[in-house]
């Protein structure tokens, strides 16, 4: 039976509810820090720089990320993805992918004329250096990295990637769409040379914001131009960060909210966050499996997965199981291939895709027993309309 | 008392230095950079020149991205070069 209020389960999409630090601190931003940051003298313009370097300092801190001057903030991880392929490598160079990369990252490497090769890897494997050796061609100049795999979870092994990386020589890029707040990330200790994160999923901040973190080891020619308040004269942007790649006025109201959710997510514990999404995700997992004609799709170890995964009822097409979840139970679960078609086709699930459980910070026991009941009840209809 | 200024590379710096400053308890105005030095719309620090050897330490301590020291003769502002 359809339910008053939307059990929404599709947080890798966008995380539902913001908490109300986060409105509040839009809001607030909106409101009270209404002049441009590092475009004038005035005591507003100060406050708004203050307010945007403290905000700067918080999240460089939150990722391991020393000098936060190499912290950008950019329109979402999208556009962090772009800024950082784009400004580190050149037409024709070549670099190491993963096949559960997103769409972020297939096309801005076409987009830009960047060879990939994906690293055939999969958990029942040891990942070796051999592994890298044997797609490395002169042109490699990076390893790019999906964190987590927006489709069925797989968590990669970011530490001993970015170990290999450092030993070959190659950049480190990471898309941490799917993690960021809520697995540990640590750029340092990780080897990351680049960092892109959005603020709309796990740091449950506003949408139309993200960050570019780079290591010190790392430079970028800027993509975008435009005024920063400083070095005005000159017709070049800017050689220092941040102002070499941030071109255009800031964005206050998102970098608050990020800011905002950085706070929510230490306030409530990272780690509390991930062991209740866990929870929740073991739990429907477990009585998914009972169900007849169903098939999950997602890590083995528990250690190479995040809490969500994608699964399907045979005989029944994900779009229409999608559809009958929304209209006839109020449940909102994303469906089909996730912008993530190479994770389809390492998963097996290519072209048609899968139906996609992933919960949030708020999720309820309640709202996953309905949704199961749910599940239970189309897979038992489905069976009976075949006999 | 004559006027110093120390600028910086950016806004980020800026804001980097008003703490460096402040913790070694150096007194600063931020102002806008004269533009008799500069294009830029950014923020300098102004502070009395008997700051100048204790800021020349911290900046350099520090290793903020510097843009230079300014000392105010009249109108208008000299760069101090290693003085």
């Amino acid at each position: 039976m359809k339910q008053k209020k939307t059990i929404y389960l599709d947080n890798a999409a966008t995380s539902e509810p913001k908490p109300k630090a986060v409105l509040k601190a839009v809001e607030t931003a909106l409101r009270k820090i209404t002049a441009s940051p590092g475009r004038s003298g005035y005591q507003m313009a100060h406050t708004a720089d203050r307010f945007v370097y403290d905000c700067r300092k918080r999240a460089a801190a939150f990722f391991g990320l020393e000098d936060a001057s190499r912290l950008i903030y950019t329109p979402g991880g999208t556009y962090s993805i772009n800024v950082a392929i784009n400004g580190f490598l050149k037409k024709g160079d070549h670099i190491i992918s993963t096949g559960r990369q997103h769409n972020a990252v297939t096309r801005a490497l076409d987009s830009f004329g960047i060879n990939s090769t994906e690293l055939a890897w999969n958990e029942d494997q040891p990942l070796t250096e051999k592994l890298f050796q044997k797609v490395m061609n002169k042109k490699t100049k990076a390893v790019i990295v999906n964190h987590a795999s927006n489709v069925d979870g797989l968590l990669y092994p970011l530490k001993k990637i970015g170990r290999i990386a450092k030993k070959l020589k190659l950049a480190l890029i990471v898309d941490a769409a799917q993690t960021a707040g809520l697995v540990k990330i640590d750029m340092k200790k990780m080897n990351i040379d680049m960092l892109c994160v959005t603020a709309h999923k796990g740091l449950l901040g506003p949408a139309g914001i993200g960050i570019l973190a780079l290591s010190k080891n790392c430079g970028l020619k800027p993509t975008i131009s435009g005024g920063t308040g400083s070095v005005s004269e000159g017709t070049k942007m800017p050689a220092d960060y941040p102002d070499r790649l941030e071109a255009g006025s800031m964005n206050l109201g998102g970098i608050a909210g990020l800011d905002a959710g950085i706070r929510e997510i230490q306030k409530i514990g990272r780690m509390e966050i991930l062991k209740a999404k866990t929870k929740l995700t073991e739990k429907t997992c477990r009585a998914l499996s009972k169900i007849e004609k169903i098939k999950i799709y997602r890590p083995k170890k528990k250690e190479n997965r995040i809490p969500l995964f994608l699964f399907n009822i045979e005989g029944i097409d994900p779009s229409e199981l999608g559809d009958m979840l929304d209209r006839k139970y109020g449940i909102a679960c994303r469906v089909g291939l996730h912008c993530a078609p190479s994770a389809h086709r390492e998963i097996g699930t290519y072209p048609e895709g899968g139906v996609r459980f992933a919960p949030g910070y708020k999720t309820t026991i309640t709202e996953i027993n309905l949704f199961v009941k749910a599940i239970t009840e189309i897979a038992e209809k489905k069976s009976k309309e075949k006999r | 008392m004559k006027q110093c200024i120390a600028a910086f590379k950016t806004t980020y710096e800026t804001l980097n230095a008003e703490d460096c400053f402040r913790d070694a308890g150096i007194k600063f105005r931020p102002i806008l950079k004269p533009r008799k030095i500069g294009s830029s719309c950014r923020m300098v620090l102004r502070f009395d020149e008997s700051l100048l050897p204790l800021a020349k330490k911290v900046v350099a301590k520090s290793k903020l991205e510097f843009a230079g020291f300014y000392r105010q003769e009249g109108e208008i502002w000299i760069k101090i070069e290693n003085d």
